[in-house]
């Protein structure tokens, strides 16, 4: 199961933290490896990283 | 203007282009206070946004909230399908009108484009493909006596690491729809893609890049399925760096009368039959062909995009004015 999980999860490329901001307060986010999500601490929210594709639409986001 | 288009492209492609595009107009727009007062009223509107407002998918009106969730599942039903309809409705031109987009966004090594509504990748690919072939142009024009390159040369080109990247020119593929980036990336390894290129799921009403951050932004037969087109106009002018390049690729109106009724015929009996046969939806294709009629004309759409800031508006038919490309600048 663990080689068909590596196989199939893209990791997230990192270089896109320069100019990727939260679209809601357009400030800066934050990787969090061990969640895998990207969070904007200042709203509290996290939004999730899915096969290595940031979702950044803040209906898909989650309230930390 | 034409004849300096025409002899900016390669020889292959002049004749193309004669028979493609029919004139181009440009106007340098005066922002007069009426034309701000407009915008920040738009805004206010786009803003105060709770209460339930009516806009139109396709020939029906529906709620705002309504058209996005419906735009939603008409490309989450058609992305599997939806490269194999975009040949069999447009015969292939569609690929002519990408290739269009592409001689006039004429890219150079290290561009950074941003691919709003790129869905399959069909533009991120070209683009990547164009400043390779540049690149390849410029590298072969700078050898001596146009020679293969030397042995010394190809190693240490391999150990710049700048053999055929592109120089970092770097393509984002933006699309709301999960369903289209996942064929998109599928697409990008099947064709060999593998730097240069990154996708996000994102709304190209918010979009979650910071200002100033790119050399070009376009988008292709997208902006026709955006509920707000003024905000996705405004965020467009916001993550472009002064400079920055804006075009889109669009449904346009047919003004030959002759042309435009063979065109409406064709679209309204043919593209939904195809659509149930080929992709087995007939609704989406149906909402597809009503959503272009709805969208506005090319000097419509044109002074939308100068009240979005841009500067140097500009538009080209394609195709008699079936699809237009619209291109304008921030500066």
């Amino acid at each position: 199961d663990g080689v068909k999980d590596k196989e199939h999860k893209q990791s997230f490329d990192t270089s896109l933290l320069e100019f990727l901001v939260c679209p809601l307060s357009k400030k800066p986010l934050r990787y969090d490896e061990k969640t895998n999500e990207l969070i904007n601490e200042e709203l509290g929210i996290s939004y999730p990283i899915i096969d290595g594709i940031p979702n950044l639409i803040p209906q898909d986001a989650r309230m930390i | 203007m034409a004849a300096s288009i025409r002899s900016s492209c390669s020889r292959g492609f002049s004749v193309y282009w004669t028979f493609f595009f029919s004139g181009s107009k440009c106007r340098i727009p005066v922002v007069d206070v009426r034309e701000s007062a407009w915008s920040a009223v738009s805004w206010r509107r786009y803003k105060s946004g709770s209460e339930e407002r009516s806009t139109h998918f396709g020939f029906e009106t529906v709620s705002e909230e309504e058209k996005a969730e419906r735009v939603y599942q008409v490309f989450e039903s058609v992305a599997q399908k939806y490269d194999v309809m975009n040949d069999a409705m447009s015969l292939g031109v569609h690929r002519l009108w990408k290739d269009a987009l592409l001689h006039v966004m004429n890219p150079s090594p290290g561009t950074r484009l941003l691919d709003t509504a790129g869905g399959t990748g069909d533009i991120s690919f070209r683009f990547l493909e164009y400043v390779r072939s540049q690149e390849a142009r410029r590298a072969w024009r700078a050898a001596p006596s146009h020679q293969t390159p030397s042995w010394q040369q190809i190693s240490a080109s391999y150990q710049t690491g700048r053999l055929g990247t592109g120089d970092g020119a770097l393509a984002v593929v933006c699309d709301i729809n999960k369903q289209m980036l996942k064929v998109g990336r599928q697409r990008a390894v099947d064709l060999g893609f593998s730097t240069g290129l990154s996708w996000v799921v994102g709304n190209a009403e918010e979009l979650p890049f910071d200002d100033d951050s790119f050399d070009i932004y376009s988008i292709a037969f997208g902006i026709r399925n955006v509920t707000h087109i003024e905000q996705a106009l405004q965020e467009a002018h916001r993550v472009l760096k002064p400079g920055g390049r804006f075009l889109c690729l669009e449904f346009s109106r047919v003004s030959n009368p002759l042309l435009s009724r063979l065109y409406d015929t064709y679209s309204f009996q043919l593209i939904p039959v195809l659509g149930e046969v080929i992709a087995g939806d007939w609704k989406s294709y149906q909402y597809l062909v009503e959503s272009i009629r709805r969208f506005p004309d090319q000097e419509e759409f044109k002074a939308l995009i100068e009240d979005a800031g841009f500067y140097k508006v500009q538009f080209h038919n394609l195709t008699g004015g079936v699809v237009a490309i619209h291109s304008g600048f921030k500066l």
